[in-house]
């Protein structure tokens, strides 16, 4: 079964609670860096919502984009590892493999979107929040580059018990963590494979956009330009 | 030297620490069940239904829980406030259940107070200590013994009431820093409903917010952003509109189509304006019949008039007026930093017209108010006990620290995530009169500041261990009920207050015992919802009762029509010259009232607006920053006629001119490594000030002087300092 | 500087070699609290892998078989022995035995047993003649190398993210 996995956000819904950042973090086992390392720009978030002013006036809106791996169909991270440590896999996610990881950090520096983030030490949880856990998927070590997957894990989990029960997944079934928690539903998740797929429908959206889109990544997230309001 | 023999000796060495360092086959247990529980398939994990309390919206959660270890918190899809979707708050709440320092066993006060040196004793030992005290201070009523809570809800609520009432002691406390008094008061006013609405975010059509922050903390703020998406984006032909007056750019003011900036204040006069605009040329119904409220004084608050009261253009206030009423269903809303002036319910009662102007009371994409409690009228006039009570308390508040300082209270029982300690101004010298109480117990997970104060600290069960029912305050219309249950055993050696209370009357006895006659919270909860149709177990593994039988809306329209709210200017403490900055607080959308401060996810959650982590800051427009010789990053001290703290100055484009905004939460001087020396507590500056007419805190009436000073430390903020400003580059 | 005489080197070299030999022993040779044997229960009595290791079709972990699966046959058969009498006295006291791991896969690998037996897989396959020992050894290195022939074989997914995640 032939899958390819896609994300879309809504601009006009996000309301840049950052929700999917706490949320992405809980179930990813993502270390916690302290006031010292985030101010060397070393946050280990592996999705961001940046916040951009629109005017410099007393009337100055902010637009809020959220920003997780866009698993790049032409990914500028895949082809500079010099070991193989990330690459495309068959379901169209730029899968990272942590065990093959040495650390140069090419991919980083590659990436566009800068949604690399690289584990500079061996984080430590204190005891007892390493109860926390999840044991789904690994705590990563000191030299290893991580980011967004996805919730592989969670893809993972669905297409085995579809596979148990020998059936197609249905659309909505595989919800990566900010999908599932994001309040407004900015978020959504699925199959490109499947044309009825309400992530289909949104890539067809005339509202849609890709982060630069100029520079031929072909990303799979795609954005939904926020609306303006008729009048004033 | 290396020669031969130390080569030979040195690769020996390595080779032996090689191997040594390699025997990492020492053997791991591996331990079976004794007794497998049955349906239990190893490695799978179970889900368990339970409320969020991270803020007082209690949105209905589900907690992934593995090997008996809770993994992942999710929202609830049953529950009909927020519908499977959970905010950064709910998903951080882990890190509390599972935090270092939290509180594993009582603890007695060994030397003076606020010395911090407790040590740990027995629940025998603490119980007894709690007893002994009781019985020395019971007498006859009234009892000197004051209980200072959160706002508590259902069947605690409930078992706190008759305690207290059984105890002889009439001096219950709520305290909830961010209460609707003003909403109450307004409602009261301008609909005779005493309560909070059922807001239609997601049917209406125009949304008018006035200081609004329910897309981030007021009200139910998951359910609010649902619906705000829906607004948005879930029907085919329609898009609501969003327009936002206030003095700030707030998260959810940044979701708006159009920001019109006005001063702190005058939230109630612009809603006046477009009132005016209504009225004047007949845009509704409901305008049309209105020439009393026209007469009364409506037909002076012009659009111009208005202008120069609020900095809005009159041109802009006239044209959001037509918009407002041609895009039916509108509905009006405001927030925290509309109630929170001196004349606070002035503000939200013209908001409130604007609602009755539009003829949205009761209507899809309007308000309405139902009766939440409809499903328990059996308990006559204990019924609105098992509500929230949706007041501050801020006036008994008031009353107990007078009564603590002069001495009328010999035992306080502190509980709660309000802590008082940080949450109350300093000028209220609430420390200062708790020290005078002879005895202070504290029910608490964490020693922050109200409970580093006490001579005996019990250690209660976070949220995620613990047995509750709750009527959420908004997002349903009485047909909902959220059941709590423990998704772990408990992880520390800790015991409810409720349960600590009905030991306590069992001990004590008597009338006592007849009024809490239970064994277990347990045991009160699962009598009380026996007999509702649905099986126990059901509503439990469902997360509450959603099907309950709602009353009928109560009346909304006053039978004399509209009034126009007795007019009050917003006052500020300070005058100009020396405190040129009006002080505009919002709750901290990662800490709220300071609670989530301890959780190293919400501190390094960066802010949606300053992009901060980690610290506190200070927002005031580049303009005002110019007139002040500030540049983006100084440290500054921030002083208010009632204290002063050091901040980092944070421009911040959307903020009105003269006026400096800070978040609140942040600043604990207790309350864990995470939290503390962080900046400082902009409740501790702010004055002990009344809102007029409904006797809430008002927050927002002070003036603040910011002087650039050396302070230690630096804000530390994720946005790029030019990149933010070119959006253009990346969309 | 050090110069330890020839005396001390022979020391030495003897210490490192014990080391050596101790570290391969304890690797071959894991003890456990219950003289457990697999080739009596399966060899000679014939008892399906499944009947105590019953997690193996629905988990990712094949289980070990608690104290009360023991104690099924053991309430009555063989109960003079001295190592089923610890069992019973485990089973008394209800506590866990409180076995040490033989198997184990290396680290940051996610190995689904339920999908492995589900397929079809012999267990001896990866546990190969377990049902002939007296004290449980693992004999396979578990190298992905080793892993990977089999998948190729079979044709199952080798994406480096079906294992390692």
């Amino acid at each position: 079964m032939k899958h390819r996995w896609a994300m879309a956000i809504d601009l006009d819904r996000c309301t840049g609670c950052g929700a999917c950042v706490v949320a992405c973090s809980a179930e990813n086992n993502i270390p916690v860096v302290g006031e010292e390392e985030a101010a060397k720009g070393r946050l280990m978030h592996w999705i961001r919502v940046n916040r951009y002013w629109e005017e410099d006036s007393p009337s100055a809106r902010a637009v809020y984009l959220p920003v997780p791996c866009m698993h790049c169909e032409r990914a500028p991270c895949e082809i500079v590892c010099p070991v193989y440590a990330t690459y495309h896999n068959e379901d169209g996610l730029n899968a990272m493999v942590y065990n093959r990881c040495i650390g140069t950090r090419y991919c980083a520096n590659n990436c566009p979107y800068s949604v690399r983030v690289f584990n500079w030490y061996d984080y430590k949880w204190e005891k007892p929040l390493d109860e926390q856990l999840s044991p789904d998927l690994s705590v990563r070590s000191r030299g290893v580059m991580e980011k967004c997957s996805f919730c592989v894990q969670r893809i993972r989990r669905v297409k085995d018990k579809a596979a148990e029960e020998g059936r197609k997944i249905r659309d909505g079934e595989v919800q990566p963590a900010c999908v599932q928690t994001c309040p407004p539903g900015a978020l959504v998740f699925g199959d490109l494979e499947d044309p009825d797929s309400e992530i289909s429908r949104m890539f067809r959206d005339p509202r849609r956009f890709r982060l630069f889109e100029h520079l031929g990544t072909e990303p799979h997230v795609v954005y939904l330009k926020r609306r303006k309001g008729a009048g004033v | 030297m290396l020669d031969r023999r130390n080569f030979l000796k040195l690769g020996g060495a390595t080779a032996f620490a090689a191997l040594f360092g390699g025997c990492d086959k020492i053997p791991k247990k591996i331990i079976p069940f004794v007794i497998p529980p049955e349906n239990h398939t190893l490695g799978e994990a179970l889900w368990y239904a339970s409320e969020c309390r991270q803020c007082p919206a209690g949105c209905g959660i589900v907690v992934r829980v593995s090997e008996g270890r809770a993994k992942k918190i999710e929202g609830n899809p049953l529950h009909p406030v927020n519908r499977g979707k959970l905010c950064a708050r709910g998903q951080a709440a882990l890190q509390s259940l599972y935090h270092p320092e939290r509180l594993a066993r009582p603890f007695a006060l060994t030397g003076p107070r606020g010395s911090g040196r407790f040590r740990e004793i027995s629940w025998e030992e603490a119980l007894s200590l709690l007893l002994g005290e009781m019985k020395k201070i019971r007498g006859k009523a009234p009892t000197p013994l004051l209980m200072l809570t959160e706002p508590m809800r259902g069947h605690r609520n409930l078992v706190a009431a008759r305690f207290m009432r059984a105890f002889g002691s009439p001096d219950r406390v709520a305290w909830d820093p961010f209460g609707q008094d003003a909403f109450l008061a307004a409602n009261e006013a301008v609909f005779g409903v005493r309560d909070v609405p059922e807001i239609d975010i997601a049917r209406t059509r125009y949304l008018l917010s006035f200081s609004g922050d329910f897309l981030e903390t007021w009200g139910s703020p998951v359910h609010y952003a649902r619906a705000y998406g829906a607004m948005r984006q879930d029907r085919a032909t329609v898009r609501g509109k969003f327009v936002h007056l206030g003095p700030r750019l707030s998260m959810t003011a940044a979701s708006a189509d159009l920001f019109l900036p006005i001063a702190p204040g005058t939230d109630g006069v612009a809603a006046l304006g477009i009132a005016h605009v209504l009225v004047k040329e007949k845009l509704t119904a409901q305008a049309i019949g209105a020439s009393a409220l026209w007469n009364e004084g409506l037909k002076e608050f012009t659009p111009e008039v208005v202008a120069k009261k609020t900095g809005a253009s009159p041109r802009v206030l006239a044209y959001v007026a037509r918009e407002f009423a041609g895009n039916q269903p509108g509905l009006a809303m405001a927030g925290n930093g509309a109630a929170g002036c001196t004349n606070g319910t002035f503000n939200l009662a013209c908001v409130a017209l604007l609602n009755v102007l539009a003829g949205n009371a009761g209507m899809p994409g309007g308000l309405s108010f139902p009766n939440r409690v409809a499903a328990f009228t059996r308990y006559g006039a204990e019924a609105g006990l098992l509500a929230p009570p949706p007041e501050s308390g801020y006036p008994a508040v008031r009353g107990a620290v007078g009564k603590m300082r002069s001495g009328g209270f010999r035992m306080a029982l502190l509980s709660g995530s309000t802590n008082p300690a940080f949450t109350l101004p300093a000028a209220l010298k609430f420390r200062e009169a708790l020290l005078a109480v002879p005895f202070i117990v504290s029910f608490a997970s964490f020693l922050d500041e109200t409970s580093f104060l006490s001579d005996l600290v019990l250690p209660v069960p976070t949220f995620l261990e613990d047995w509750g029912d709750d009527i959420a305050p908004a997002g349903h219309s009485g047909e909902a009920v959220t059941l709590s249950q423990p998704v772990v055993n408990a992880f520390h050696d800790t015991r409810s207050m409720a349960d600590i209370l009905l030991a306590a009357a069992k001990e004590l006895g008597g009338e006592m015992r007849r009024a809490l006659p239970w064994e277990s919270f347990r045991e009160c909860l699962e009598e009380a919802y026996r007999g509702t149709g649905k099986p126990w177990e059901d509503a439990l593994r469902e997360g509450g009762f959603f099907s309950l039988a709602p009353g009928p809306s109560r009346a909304t329209a006053r039978a004399s029509g509209p009034a126009l709210p007795k007019v009050a200017e917003a006052s500020f403490e300070g005058e100009a010259a020396k405190y040129p900055l009006v002080f505009h607080v919002y709750p901290s959308t990662s800490h709220y009232d300071g609670r989530g401060a301890n959780l190293p996810w919400l501190q390094e959650l960066p802010d949606p607006v300053s992009t901060a982590v980690w610290r506190n800051w200070v927002e005031i427009s580049p303009g005002t920053a110019k007139e002040l010789g500030l540049s983006d990053g100084d440290g500054v001290i921030v002083a208010s006629p009632s204290g002063s703290l050091e901040a980092f100055v944070s421009l911040h484009p959307g903020v009105a001119p003269g006026v400096a905004a800070m978040p609140l939460g942040q600043g604990h001087s207790h309350y864990g490594k995470d939290a503390r020396d962080r900046g400082g507590n902009p409740f501790s500056i702010l004055p002990a000030r009344e809102e007029s007419v409904a006797r809430g805190p008002a927050w927002q009436s002070t003036r603040v002087s910011l002087t650039r000073a050396k302070i230690g430390g630096r804000l530390v903020r994720t946005a790029h300092p030019e990149g933010q400003w070119k959006i253009g580059n990346v969309m | 500087m050090l110069r330890p005489g020839p005396k001390a080197t022979i020391v030495a070299s003897l210490l490192v070699l014990l080391l050596f030999g101790a570290s391969v022993a304890a690797r071959a040779r894991t003890s456990q609290p219950i003289l457990y044997s697999h080739k009596v229960h399966v060899s000679s009595y014939k008892i399906d892998c499944r009947f105590c290791h019953t997690e193996a079709t629905k988990s990712a972990s094949a289980g070990i078989p608690s104290v009360e699966k023991c104690m099924i046959c053991h309430r009555v058969i063989a109960v003079d022995h001295p190592e089923i009498k610890k069992i019973a006295q485990y089973w008394k006291e209800k506590k866990p035995i409180p076995w040490n791991r033989v198997t184990e896969l290396p680290d940051h690998t996610y190995f689904p047993h339920k999908r492995m037996v589900n397929a079809g897989v012999p267990c001896l396959t990866c546990h190969p003649g377990i049902d002939k020992m007296d004290v449980a050894v693992q004999q396979r290195e578990f190298t992905m190398g080793w892993c990977m022939d089999c998948h190729r074989k079979r044709g199952v997914s080798i994406d480096c993210w079906t294992c390692h995640v």
